[in-house]
């Protein structure tokens, strides 16, 4: 295929933009690689970077994301976006990493258990841009009240269990989980025109 | 789903995306699931409402090299992969084909991909390597004693690993050297950005130039530009009064990442900037596509 015919990146071609340069990479194709890392490496450096707050480990980090999509092929686009898996895959491996600095053990993956459904028309979502994307998540997140978006971030990103983070809020387990779960669901109405 | 989903369904879908349902609650949903398989559209959306937090963040580049340290690995692991199709790489004649439009010019785009197995075989061997490198490499094998004959190619390898290395660390030096320059502007008290912005379907590219008043240079930072055909270049033009003023052109690397130095003339006032697609060398007025315009 002819990389170049495909770039730059148009919107509302992004989910058929990505299983072209998915399919030329498993052909052998490294400059598909490449043009995947210039699409997605912003995401996975800056999640990297907001866990493990510290610019070569979050690096070293996108290296092995995006060596890991190259060597392994377990991308299944009938599973979700290609962004979906790049941040899944981020997040849980930082975390790792951010549990193995305090030797607190492997964290568990519970975010990502394989959910095999049809695969579903692009959303509106899936054709925008990085930078809408931004634009779309910072005013959907910036909608939800101040506890919810809290303990969300909480989870998300410094991967704490909703125990850890009653203790560390001084908040009953109860309301946390009443919180987040509150956090998510208005979440997604928030973003219900973007996200189908 | 036609009807919306009750409370506690909702309550314990949420729950399981985040990973903190009880046992007993996981039980309930799992029952819930037995008997709405359609249910599990709602968890993968959850799920990918979820993985969409980090666009949030504030947005932030890796730094170019992790991009090449990236591809070179791969030319490197290609042995355990090998490509049906040759990988593309860089031509190091590819900007080299239009000349800069001011003499002063000493723009440089970032060098190629400095770890690459792509360099070519040394004509002359350079200072340090043994005088013998040529001879022992055309020395047959089978004519030495086995033992010499490893040793001889340990040699030659060893002197061509060397060679490597000392054109790698060059490399990296004039790369080093060019980015103190830049690191030397940016430190200024009065340095101020000017930002450019990719327009149409090149929404992607990005970037800035780098100003210090009293200054007769200017830095152009530019990524995510598609490299061109040969015979084209991109063409920076300075707007005064609505006038459009040919600048500089320039070409950007196969990374799509221009670094290039402008002689700043001291008539200019750098407000509001414009980057086309020219064919001509000097074109005295625009011609081709608008790419990219300033912020202000």
């Amino acid at each position: 295929m002819e990389i170049n015919a495909v770039e730059p990146a148009i919107d509302g071609q992004e989910p058929a933009i990505d299983a072209a340069l998915v399919g030329a990479m498993r052909q052998g194709e490294s400059s598909a690689l490449g043009k995947l890392y210039d699409r997605y490496s912003s995401l996975v450096y800056r999640l990297a970077l907001r866990i493990l707050a510290s610019p070569p480990e979050a690096e070293d980090l996108t290296q092995e994301i995006f060596l890991n999509l190259w060597h392994n092929q377990t991308y299944d686009p009938r599973r979700g976006s290609l962004s979906s898996y790049l941040t899944t895959l981020t997040r849980s491996r930082a975390i790792d990493k951010l549990r193995s600095r305090t030797t607190q053990g492997k964290f568990l993956q519970r975010w990502s258990q394989a959910l095999t459904t049809a695969p579903s028309p692009p959303s509106p979502f899936d054709l925008a841009s990085l930078e809408q994307r931004s634009t779309e998540i910072h005013q959907a997140l910036s909608l939800l009240a101040d506890k919810h978006r809290q303990v969300l971030e909480l989870a998300y990103y410094e991967g704490l269990s909703q125990s850890e983070i009653a203790a560390r809020l001084k908040t009953p387990l109860g309301t946390v989980k009443s919180w987040s779960r509150q956090g998510l669901l208005q979440l997604r109405k928030n973003l219900k025109d973007v996200i189908s | 789903m036609n009807e919306p989903l009750s409370p506690r369904i909702e309550e314990l879908l949420a729950g399981y995306a985040l990973g903190d349902l009880s046992s007993e609650e996981a039980a309930e949903l799992q029952q819930i699931l037995v008997e709405h398989p359609d249910l599990e559209i709602e968890l993968q959306s959850l799920q990918e409402v979820l993985a969409t937090l980090p666009y949030a963040l504030p947005a932030i580049e890796p730094s170019p090299q992790l991009r090449q340290d990236i591809l070179a690995s791969l030319d490197h692991a290609s042995i355990d992969r090998p490509s049906p199709i040759a990988p593309v790489t860089n031509s190091p004649n590819s900007n080299l084909s239009i000349a800069p439009a001011l003499p002063l010019d000493i723009s440089a785009n970032i060098p190629p991909n400095i770890a690459s197995n792509n360099q070519p075989l040394p004509v002359v061997p350079p200072v340090g390597i043994p005088r013998n490198w040529s001879r022992i490499s055309q020395i047959p094998v089978p004519g030495l004693k086995l033992a010499g004959g490893i040793a001889a190619l340990v040699t030659v390898a060893l002197g061509f690993d060397n060679y490597r290395l000392r054109q790698q660390l060059a490399s990296i030096q004039g790369q080093v050297d060019r980015q103190k320059d830049v690191i030397a502007m940016l430190q200024q008290p009065k340095t101020r950005l000017v930002s450019l912005k990719g327009m149409d379907d090149m929404v992607k590219a990005s970037g800035s130039i780098v100003v210090t008043p009293g200054e007769p240079q200017a830095v152009l930072i530019l990524r995510n530009l598609p490299p061109l055909p040969r015979g084209q270049s991109y063409q920076l033009w300075n707007i005064i009064d609505e006038q459009k003023i040919p600048w500089q052109q320039f070409q950007v690397n196969q990374q799509g990442v221009a670094l290039t130095k402008l002689v700043l003339p001291s008539s200019y006032a750098v407000t509001k900037l414009a980057i086309t697609i020219e064919l001509s060398p000097d074109p005295p007025v625009p011609t081709g596509p608008m790419v990219m315009v300033s912020d202000l």
